[in-house]
């Protein structure tokens, strides 16, 4: 009878053995030992066995089918245009819609406006289309446009500084205004939030975008919104809902522009009907 | 001029008329042989460059393995489906950081386990695995089981005990350390060979090794807790 420590430093050998013996890696003098082994000991047969058992039930696992919803889902977001990647397009196309006296001008920089007017109420436009997922961080513009009565006034004037004549007809009374800096960390879906928010409150919503035109980039962008004085509670409740929001209110409060950060301006009118449409005429700089 | 010979300039339009003729046709070119790899290298370059078509295709080749990577390491059907979504979707939008030091698919493995690691963290911190015992209903691959099996009369006693370690084997991977749960279905159920993982998981094949023993051997002693230990 073997003595006991014996065998358990033996056994103990033979089980470390397994990985390669599994393998087929072992050497034939030492894949005879070890089988000797297994064939006098109970104990490690019955270990090895159910090692055996354990590798072959884990690749004899069928393969399961991946859901067709899986690629359908990718397919459907990866096709999907973010709103920033409509503020890219629209300021791609922008220039070739401006007069042409406009473009005869040496131009390093383009300022790109965008108007959507969702569910506008008398618009020539159509529908907006289908609203996306941002899946790229903006960068919050270092605009001031907190304190004036109109916040248009603010926006034309820094339009003005890049030489841009703005009309901004139908001005009805300004009740409110609030700027929040969205913290847009982990909120992709953001804007479809933010969209929907302006279609539950018959808001409006404006994207001004500065783009280089030499390489394309777009440097900075703010969200402009406009909603019915009745709905403005709500839509603050809302967007504060959608992440952590810094408010700035009416104070001129630095914030620096950051990629992961969405400067809005919300603004509460007393009426939207006379609200008309921006009327672009001219969109370089010098 | 072949059409390895083109230039970067006309990857994009020779991939994209190429994956459009397939879709027609139903049938791959005849007038472009390359090599899977090869392939696979191309639709990765128009991919890095935002074609969303070339990526599909990249989709396609891994998502059996990635949502069935994220399954056996999640155990639960409707997480995977998620979250393999979510994985693919994080890809392309990182793609340009895939430099191609590594083969793409160790580089999708990586991030799919990154991803898996999160979302269990994720959910741990929500009490989701909290609970987990031994007696708890079984997640198998049609849904959830119970422990008993049904009656399977003269089907002989080692396919019957192959059947059941199949049953159970879901649950003992998630009562298994991260780590030994990664490494097992990494080898035994992908089946990637000891360099694949030691790239995946950027350890030597030594350790790979000894990882790999000491879960199987974990495992196997769960599976034996689980009553379902073979008898002499």
């Amino acid at each position: 009878m073997m003595d006991q420590r014996v065998l358990q430093d033996a056994c103990m050998s033979v089980q470390e053995k397994f990985l390669q013996l599994f393998d087929g890696e072992l050497p034939m003098d030492e894949k005879a030992r070890v089988e000797d082994h297994l064939r006098l000991c109970a104990s490690c047969s019955r270990h090895w066995k159910g090692y055996l058992a354990v590798v072959q039930a884990l690749r004899d696992l069928e393969e399961m089918e991946v859901p067709a919803t899986v690629l359908e889902g990718i397919r459907k977001r990866l096709h999907r245009k973010s709103l920033l990647d409509r503020v890219l397009e629209w300021t791609k196309v922008a220039p070739l819609k401006i007069p042409a006296p406009a473009l005869a001008a040496s131009i390093i920089v383009a300022i790109g406006l965008v108007l959507w007017q969702l569910y506008p109420t008398g618009s020539t436009r159509g529908p907006s289309p289908p609203t996306q997922v941002a899946s790229t961080p903006i960068e919050a513009p270092d605009l001031t446009l907190a304190s004036s009565a109109f916040p248009g006034e603010d926006m034309m004037a820094f339009l003005k500084k890049f030489d841009i004549d703005v009309q901004w007809p139908g001005v009805s009374k300004t009740a409110i205004q609030d700027e929040m800096i969205l913290d847009l960390s982990g909120s992709e879906e953001i804007f479809e939030e933010i969209e929907s928010i302006l279609q539950e409150s018959k808001g409006k919503v404006f994207i001004v975008g500065l783009r280089n035109r030499a390489s394309g980039e777009v440097l900075r962008s703010h969200v402009l919104i406009e909603v019915p004085l009745a709905n403005y509670q709500k839509v603050v409740q809302k967007i504060e809902s959608l992440g952590p929001v810094r408010r700035v209110f009416l104070e001129k409060e630095a914030i620096p522009p950051r990629p992961d950060r969405l400067r809005i301006t919300l603004i509460a009118r007393e009426s939207m009907d006379q609200y008309g449409s921006f009327t672009l005429k001219e969109a370089t700089s010098r | 001029m072949g059409p390895k010979a083109k230039d970067e300039a006309n990857l994009e339009t020779l991939l994209s008329v190429h994956c459009l003729k397939q879709e027609k046709e139903g049938e791959a070119s005849t007038d472009i042989q390359w090599t899977p790899e090869e392939w696979e290298q191309r639709w990765v370059e128009a991919a890095r460059k935002g074609q969303t078509e070339a990526f599909e295709r990249l989709v396609l080749a891994y998502q059996q393995k990635v949502f069935n990577l994220v399954f056996r390491l999640l155990g639960e059907r409707e997480e995977a489906e998620d979250l393999t979504q979510e994985i693919f979707l994080n890809v392309f939008k990182h793609i340009k950081e895939f430099r191609g030091d590594s083969q793409f698919s160790t580089w999708l493995y990586q991030v799919t386990l990154n991803h898996c690691r999160n979302r269990l963290t994720y959910l741990r911190r929500r009490f989701h695995y909290s609970m987990e015992s031994l007696d708890d209903p079984l997640q198998a691959e049609e849904g959830e089981v119970g422990r008993e099996l049904p009656d399977e009369g003269d089907i002989p006693e080692d396919t019957l005990y192959k059947r059941e370690v199949r049953r159970l084997i879901q649950k003992a991977l998630r009562l298994l350390r991260e780590e030994y749960r990664e490494i097992i279905v990494l080898r035994d159920i992908q089946e990637l060979s000891y360099q694949e993982i030691g790239q995946i998981l950027g350890l030597p094949e030594g350790t790979i090794k000894s990882r790999l023993h000491r879960a199987r051997w974990e495992l196997k002693e769960l599976l034996a807790k689980m009553g379902i230990e073979r008898s002499e």
